[in-house]
């Protein structure tokens, strides 16, 4: 039988190459494969693009890491954190280190969940619930971002009301790390939000706004 | 071959004891040979206790066709697909040991570009494989309790569909 030892580092080179479907099978191969594989070193190190289309569900995701041509491995049906929900509108708030930040608004009692979601192992976690916004015909608007370092994870919600004459947004920041809301600042802005997500671009985040 | 005649000759020597002579410019392509020509170490043949001679020929016969060097714009776009080509034939051994032989050479002469397509084609013949079937290919003997294999395959019950 020839020695077929391959050095951690190679292994991890190789397995690195793999689509995600089959990279996960691997997790099932033994002790050490699982143990690479689920490293959060492993997950970071690789520069692997996913497109993640919120519809149809369940959740559909291109992995750019393989040839378009490989239908197969290339495009895939993942498990999504939302079967068997019905009237749940989902908003890509923002991706960070292959983990994604959905909003799950519950379009009947307007309620709305945040998760943390990763489209290569499915794994969900509930970050926190909101309460429905004060206008019920304005949603919130969200972004996802981070603050003096990269690790310091940051959502902004920002939430319309009005006042008499006026035109008021609440915007409020929650710290992933602490798991805490900052004290509410109140702007007085005249525009409306289109969409209702940023995006985060070099240190800042940017929303699409209409006048009044 | 575009290489002048009167580049500097390595001896390299296998594990089996086999002795290689190639051209200084082609071998620089190893970072770990490079490194020992830039310490002085190379004026007698370099030993290379990793690499049988087999797997030896088969990296020289690559670093050889990746040395050549085109004349002009023309006939670099026919190069670079000339070296393509050369490329998927190069991977596609007959024993699938020689592919992780190449690998484990790559890795240790420090060849990035070798190891970046042994380790791709390894990565290619493993991807439409059954978990059974990539154990055997690495001869791994599987170390999970029934219950942890059970409960990994469950956490990963997508990648099963």
């Amino acid at each position: 039988m020839r020695h077929r030892h391959i050095p951690d580092d190679i292994l991890v080179n190789i397995l690195a190459r793999l689509p995600g479907k089959p990279l996960l099978r691997c997790r099932c191969v033994s002790i050490l494969w699982n143990r690479l594989i689920s490293d959060p070193y492993f997950m970071k190190s690789r520069s692997r693009r996913m497109i993640l289309f919120p519809f149809p569900r369940p959740l559909v995701v291109i992995d750019d890491n393989v040839p378009v041509d490989d239908k197969a491995h290339s495009m895939v049906r993942i498990r999504s954190p939302l079967e068997h929900q019905e009237g749940v509108e989902v908003s890509v708030v923002g991706t960070f280190n292959g983990i994604v930040l959905l909003v799950l608004i519950d379009v009947s009692l307007s309620s709305s969940r945040m998760i943390l979601y990763n489209p290569l192992t499915c794994a969900s976690k509930l970050i926190l619930e909101l309460d429905p916004p004060t206008l019920e015909y304005e949603p919130y608007v969200f972004g996802f971002g981070y603050g003096a370092t990269p690790n310091d994870l940051k959502v902004i919600r920002i939430g319309a009301f009005d006042m008499p004459n006026d035109r008021r947004f609440t915007c409020d920041v929650f710290d992933l790390k602490t798991s805490s809301w900052a004290r509410s600042r109140y702007l007085a802005l005249d525009f409306y939000f289109w969409g209702n997500v940023g995006t985060f671009l070099h240190g800042v985040l940017y929303w699409v706004v209409a006048l009044l | 071959m575009s290489s002048s005649s009167s580049s500097k000759m390595i001896e390299l020597r296998s594990s089996d004891g086999e002795t290689f002579h190639v051209e200084e410019t082609v071998v620089l392509q190893s970072e770990t040979i490079k490194q020992m020509i830039d310490d002085d170490c190379a004026n007698a043949a370099i030993p290379l206790p990793n690499v049988t001679s087999m797997t030896l020929a088969k990296v020289i016969e690559y670093i050889k066709k990746h040395a050549e060097k085109p004349k002009d714009d023309d006939d670099k776009k026919v190069a670079e697909e000339d070296l393509k080509k050369f490329d998927a034939e190069f991977v596609k051994v007959d024993q699938e040991s020689m592919l992780f032989d190449l690998v484990r050479a790559a890795n240790y002469l420090n060849i990035k570009s070798l190891l970046d397509l042994t380790c791709q084609a390894v990565a290619d013949s493993i991807k439409d494989l059954s978990v059974e079937e990539v154990r055997k290919k690495f001869n791994i003997q599987n170390d999970f309790t029934p219950e942890e294999e059970a409960k990994v395959r469950k956490e990963n019950a997508w990648a099963f569909d």
